[in-house]
């Protein structure tokens, strides 16, 4: 029975040919053009899934993106996709999709007593019972039962892409309303993007293409159109693609599935699978049309039940019977346009029950005239069928559509296609800020307010139903954007296009529930929303138990909470709370919508900024030779640093310690590119200086260099670094390597804003240089053999610099150690950095030089206990807490942070300082951040923690762990036990001075 | 120069000379090309028709441009880049930084303004090609569209996560981007894989 | 995301921006004279205005300079943009409930 509700001719597909797919495990055939929904209710499928809840059998029930129920799972592993709405999946040979959330079969379904036991499982049921003893004892076999599709478990194998995109309009919807913005405006020049979900132009005038604009049928109309935007050259089209986000000044999120509808056989490979364009538009048009309303009855959940348009929709634009035997349910006349779509079609239709007192309305009189039956003043009281719907009960109402008289007559059918008005397609809009009114005619909330400048909304999604005006209406706002946008009209441009009401829907009679025989809650359930199986009867425990906001009665009964976002829900609950409580519907609101409008996987957002392109990774001119050592790396900031060069057999700690070793013992070079500095010039310069560094630069000469320490106005140390006078108004600054962007920024900031008048400019030249330090005992040596540089003490002292040529390239060299051994940093041209490093290496190969990495570097300075900021530091600590009061001038009035070492709490004798630490068995390391106590584990808890751990080697040099800590009071505590409670044992330590090796710095003169 | 043979560019370790072309290929939509080595050199002074800018005219041989965005002299020769109100680029094709800084502090001495050399802090490469401005909208949040960023303008803004200064050179289109030299590495892979979709050809430096 | 006009570049993305925090907080001239009270005040604490707020911005991938910004943080609409040390343009309160 190969697509035996196919009907013989009509709608958007391509006959020609059939297109492969699987669902459920079962072959199908469809056509090109058809989504799997249409293709599945072709071969007659209409149970496409269970419930979330309940596990009740599910059908298709929209046509559209608002799909609550026929959510599958495409593809395999690792290219399946969760939550696929099988209303908006393109169809292609060798698709394949499984029902989801039901076990062990879609037909027959164990869960699906949870249906029988539904009365035990009321909103809040999981809050109020799995609470004893814990949440996590039930959470397995409940997450099993619930949950929606699987994640793929595998990477994914696709690529993404993203791209940023600027318009003088984009237009939002490819219907005839935003098909009509964009000629306005393409046609004048503007730059227009034009963004359309579904596969192809032309919104709901797919499934009614024979109404006519400007004379001709839609479907003419609108392939005119296509092709006229095609043909301006500033305009784009984009069709598969979701505008499902507008954030402020309307900046708008796109995603474009570029190769989704591709047999995977045939994706072309040089695509990404989706684009997600990131665009700012001068004025946006939102077209984003409107979403049809259910009506909520008793058991309107059965597969087979659908919304009146997307009955419509299957028949026109498909081709498609959605159904044997058909029964419509109405309260506005738009319900009427599928009665006549299906009798037309030939399927036997039994009648359209009105809930309206009369059938009133151009399509009713129609139908009326077609002798289809109507029966108005009428319900649907409930169904019967249980994978698939066999009945209807229908009974009169009386006048105020409360109750229902007698039991109900059984109608046969096997498509109950419904309609309770329309919704306008807000999303967009009030993602935007935009601020809602109730329209009490059209029973709808629309656009009233924009918080966006350069925005309009039109067609069905301002309220505007009729298809004659929302042309009209839109046609103006094309115009409106372009001349907006500076694109003025010619005086002989084409006016808007003409069409008839077609569209409108009225008279409606506003009813969201819909009563039955028995009260709400009893003998079935009336769904709201069909995602989450949240029914009436949850809503109004809800108010029983005392919520009355809106927002309170989502989150309490999560009703529009489910990937759907309720867009066939959210205005039904809010509709039935109000008539609950007795209150007009604008007075209950709206709850708050927000990104995205339908799901947009993670790839899309990531793009390609994923594995190797995650963040930059910033490398220096020498790290071609550290890769090429084996040198593990270390992520400084965005900076790859070596970290330490493990020799065959080696693993980190023995690499490090020999490093460690080998650099007090002859040479060592370290690759210290990745310091910040900044070139610092002006007659203000050591003015300057002087108020961002705690200690005095004004009386630095020139040709010296002085460590200096930087605080933020809170007095906490901020960054530190060795900054050379190179002239009188002349200086370079070195920074660290994480701090080199805050501090060029931080000393912008206050010269930009702040002291204006100062005469200084920065220029940041971190990379113009590559930097080398040579370290140890031999490091004067080898400098000598390979530059021109006097290196006797008396013309280069420590803490000074000289400009000269190393390796026969222009270098400064600066004589400054970080180790405590004599160590030179040569720096030069970064294009030369490479060829000078080789020249080092070469050169100190009779010095057995050693190049160290950043760990080693750390265990150097941790001997002479020379801090790290970011490391001792964390933003809580002062100098005076680091015991470097010799860094912070007594003499200088002022500079910044000055005033925060006076508040109280700066002078506490209990703050956090810095001490050395050393384990009392000598070879124990303890692990960074280990919290240090008074007590050795026999007293209970709590026990106050009195300091930590920030850095803990092991010291070669020294013969025994080393380490630095913050202990409260620390400074008064030399020789103090300390305690480090660890995870399986405590170990005994001692505060010691935070220097460990050469504390009267003999070494660094040689 | 002996420095000549000593100096290498950041990209060296793609070897990229041994696929690279003398012009795009025909199926291909953008080419990527590198310019190592050109001249830098980063000026700050007071903005306006001042003593800095007859100063700048006289060492450079070019006028000081007064519209953050707008550049003088000419591509492939000497140009004058105007980034910020007091931050202009003095970019050198041929001449060395060294007779450029020399003659500039000739002209500067006495005034309040900076002249440094920053020709190996950045990193040039270029980008062309019918499709090359879809491919810098992937990575750059500027409008590039002509009306709004026509040939013969500059302006600093992101490639991707870093930071660059873009120009526009001419609208067949192509464009020159300076990143700093750490990130080289990066936006040259970042700019391949995200060509892909159109065709990449590498272009000789 | 906004969309910030910077006075030197023109109209430009959130992006390439930084954000300085309220603006007109002028650094006390004589640190040293003032309580702890006072220093905390400009240390520490700042306005958090429902409507509009003066505030600074950097644009640091591009001119790199400051410049101030009245915004109102409910419709994040950017009112003006005016240079460091210029005075408040003169706007109205805005005022929500």
């Amino acid at each position: 029975m190969a697509q035996s509700f196919r009907l013989p001719e009509g709608g958007v597909i391509d006959r020609s040919k059939s297109l492969r797919f699987s669902f459920d495990g079962r072959s199908y055939e469809g056509h090109p053009g058809d989504t799997l929904a249409s293709a599945l209710l072709a071969n007659g499928v209409h149970l496409v899934g269970r419930s979330f809840k309940y596990h009740r059998p599910r059908g298709i029930f929209s046509a559209g993106a608002e799909e609550p129920n026929a959510l599958v799972q495409l593809g395999e592993d690792p290219r399946t996709d969760p939550n696929q709405r099988a209303t908006q999946v393109e169809l292609f040979d060798g698709l394949t999709a499984m029902p989801q959330h039901c076990w062990p079969s879609l037909e027959f379904d164990l869960n699906e007593t949870a249906s029988l036991a539904s009365r035990f499982l009321p909103s809040g049921f999981y809050y109020k019972t799995f609470m004893w003893p814990n949440w996590k004892l039930f959470e397995g076999p409940i997450r099993h039962a619930a949950g929606l599709g699987r994640a793929p478990r595998l990477p994914d194998p696709d690529r993404y892409d993203k791209t940023y995109a600027h318009c003088d309009l984009l237009v939002v919807g490819g219907g005839p309303a935003g098909l009509a913005a964009a000629l306005a405006a393409g046609r004048r020049g503007a730059r227009v993007l034009l963004v359309e979900q579904d596969s192809t132009l032309g919104g709901h005038l797919l499934s009614s293409p024979d109404s006519e604009i400007d004379g001709q049928p839609a479907a003419e109309w609108v392939e005119a159109a296509r092709a006229e935007l095609e043909s301006l050259p500033e305009v784009r089209v984009l069709t598969r693609s979701t505008c499902f986000a507008y954030y402020d000044h309307n900046f708008l999120g796109v995603l474009e599935k570029v190769t989704d509808h591709y047999a995977p056989y045939s994706r072309p490979q040089h695509l990404p699978r989706q684009r997600m364009w990131k665009v700012r538009a001068a004025q946006v048009v939102l077209a984003s049309g409107a979403i049809e309303r259910p009506p909520v009855f008793r058991d309107n959940d059965r597969p087979g039940i659908m919304l009146a348009s997307a009955a419509s929709a299957y028949l026109r634009r498909w081709g498609v019977k959605p159904g044997g035997r058909a029964l419509v349910l109405t309260n506005n006349d738009s319900g009427y346009r599928a009665a006549l779509d299906l009798k037309n079609a030939g399927v036997d239709l039994a009648a359209v029950i009105d809930l309206r007192l009369a059938a009133e309305g151009p399509l009713s009189a129609q139908a009326r005239d077609e002798g289809i039956p109507i029966r108005s003043g009428h319900a649907v009281t409930g169904t019967q069928g249980h994978l698939r719907l066999r009945k209807a009960f229908v009974a009169p109402m009386d006048g105020e559509g409360r109750r229902v008289f007698g039991g109900g007559e059984p109608i046969e059918c096997d498509l109950l296609a419904v309609s309770g008005g329309w919704n306008p397609t807000v999303h967009l809009f009030c993602q935007s800020k935009g601020s809602l009114e109730w329209d009490e005619q059209l029973a709808c909330f629309r656009p009233a307010r924009s918080m966006q400048r350069n925005q309009a909304v039109v067609g069905g999604a301002n309220g505007t139903f009729a298809l004659g005006e929302a042309l009209r209406e839109a046609h103006a706002a094309g115009l409106q954007a372009a001349e907006a946008a500076g694109f003025a009209g010619s005086g002989s441009e084409r006016q808007a296009p003409r069409a008839g009401g077609e569209g409108d829907f009225l008279p409606l009679r506003e009813i969201y529930l819909v009563p039955s025989i028995q009260p709400v809650g009893q003998g079935g359930k009336h769904f709201v929303d069909q995602q989450h199986d949240v029914a009436a009867s949850d809503l109004l425990l809800a108010l029983r138990e005392g919520y009355r906001s809106i927002e309170h009665v989502k989150r309490y009964t999560t009703t529009g909470m489910a990937t759907d976002q309720g867009k066939t829900s959210n205005v039904n609950a809010i509709g039935i709370v109000a008539e609950h409580l007795g209150k007009p519907v604008p007075e209950v609101g709206v709850t708050t919508f927000r990104p995205p409008y339908t799901a947009v996987t993670f790839g899309a957002f990531a793009g390609r900024d994923v594995d190797g392109l995650l963040d930059p990774e910033r490398t220096t001119p020498m790290h071609g030779w550290h890769q090429a050592q084996g040198a593990a790396f270390e992520d400084v900031g965005q900076w790859k640093r070596a970290w330490y060069y493990p020799r065959p057999g080696e693993d980190m700690h023995t690499a490090v310690a020999r490093e460690v070793k080998a650099t007090r013992d002859s040479l060592g070079i370290l690759d210290a590119t990745t310091l910040g500095k900044i070139e610092v010039r002006g007659p203000d310069a050591a003015r300057f200086l002087d108020l961002v560094y705690t200690n005095m630069f004004s009386t630095l000469k020139v040709g010296r260099c002085r460590y200096g320490l930087m605080l933020k106005e809170d007095g906490m140390v901020f960054d530190d670094g060795v900054t050379s006078r190179l002239a009188e108004d002349r200086f370079l600054m070195t920074t660290t390597t994480g701090g080199a962007a805050n501090v060029l920024d931080w000393l912008e900031e206050w010269l930009q804003t702040e002291w204006p008048e100062m005469k200084v400019y920065l220029t940041s030249v971190t990379e113009q240089w590559a930097t080398m330090t040579i370290s140890g005992p031999k490091a004067k040596a080898l400098l000598g053999e390979v530059s021109d540089l006097k290196l006797d003490s008396e013309t280069f002292p420590h803490m000074s610099f000289a400009e000269g040529r190393v390796a026969g390239v222009k270098a400064r060299v600066f004589r400054i150690s970080f180790t405590g051994e004599m160590s030179f940093e040569i720096n030069v041209p970064a294009r030369y950095g490479l060829a000078v490093w080789e020249t080092l290496i070469r050169a100190g190969a009779k010095y057995a030089i050693t190049p160290y990495g950043t760990e080693a570097m750390h265990v150097l300075r941790a001997e002479k206990g020379f801090i790290i900021v970011g490391q001792e530091t964390d933003g809580s600590v002062t100098p005076l807490d680091l015991g470097m009061n010799w860094i912070v001038s007594k003499k200088k009035p002022d500079f910044l942070g000055r005033r925060s070492l006076f508040r109280p709490d700066m002078q506490k004798p209990d703050r956090k300082q810095l001490v050395g630490i050393e384990t009392e068995d000598g070879r124990e390391v303890l692990p960074e951040g280990a919290q240090l106590v008074e007590s050795n584990g026999a007293a209970r808890p709590p026990v106050p923690m009195v300091g930590h751990v920030t850095s803990s080697y092991w010291s070669p040099n020294c013969g025994k762990a080393i380490a630095l800590a913050l202990v409260k009071g620390g400074q008064a505590r030399m020789g103090q036990r300390l305690y480090a409670p660890l995870a399986d044992r405590t170990v005994a330590c001692t505060i010691t001075e935070p220097v460990f090796f050469d504390k009267a710095g003999e070494r660094l003169h040689g | 120069m002996v420095e000549d043979f000593l100096r290498q560019s950041p990209l060296s370790h793609l070897g990229l000379a041994t696929h690279a072309r003398a012009e795009i290929a025909a199926d291909d939509g953008v080419a990527l090309a590198e310019r190592p080595f050109r001249t830098v050199i980063t000026l700050r002074g007071p903005g306006g028709e001042g003593a800095f800018a007859s100063a700048v005219e006289q060492a450079s041989g070019l006028k000081l441009p007064q519209e953050v965005g707008a550049i003088t002299g000419e591509a492939e020769g000497r140009q004058l880049l105007c980034l910020g109100p007091d931050e202009w680029w003095l970019c050198d094709g041929n001449s060395d930084a060294e007779s450029l800084l020399v003659a500039l502090e000739d002209e500067l001495a006495g005034q309040f303004a900076s002249a440094v050399d920053t020709s190996d802090n950045w990193f040039a490469l270029e980008i062309s090609g019918p499709q090359a401005t879809d491919l810098l909208a992937k990575a750059c949040p500027l409008d590039l569209h002509p009306r709004s960023f026509p040939a013969g303008r500059c302006a600093r803004s992101l490639l991707s996560k870093a930071p660059m200064t873009l120009q526009k050179l001419d609208e067949s289109p192509r464009f020159r981007i300076h990143v700093r030299r750490s990130f080289a590495d990066y936006a040259w892979r970042w700019l391949s894989d995200a060509g892909r979709e159109y065709g990449v050809s590498v272009l000789s430096a | 995301m906004l969309l910030i006009d910077c006075p030197h570049c023109g109209p430009r993305s959130e992006t390439e921006f930084s954000y300085g925090g309220e603006a007109h907080i002028a650094r006390p001239l004589d640190p040293a004279a003032l309580s702890d009270a006072e220093w905390a005040d400009y240390v520490f604490l700042r306005d958090n205005p429902k409507g509009l707020i003066r505030e600074r911005w950097m644009h640091a991938h591009g001119c790199r300079r400051w410049f101030n910004v009245a915004r109102d943080t409910v419709t994040y609409e950017i009112l003006t943009v005016y240079p460091m040390g210029a005075e408040p343009p003169d706007l109205p309160e805005r005022r929500y409930p």
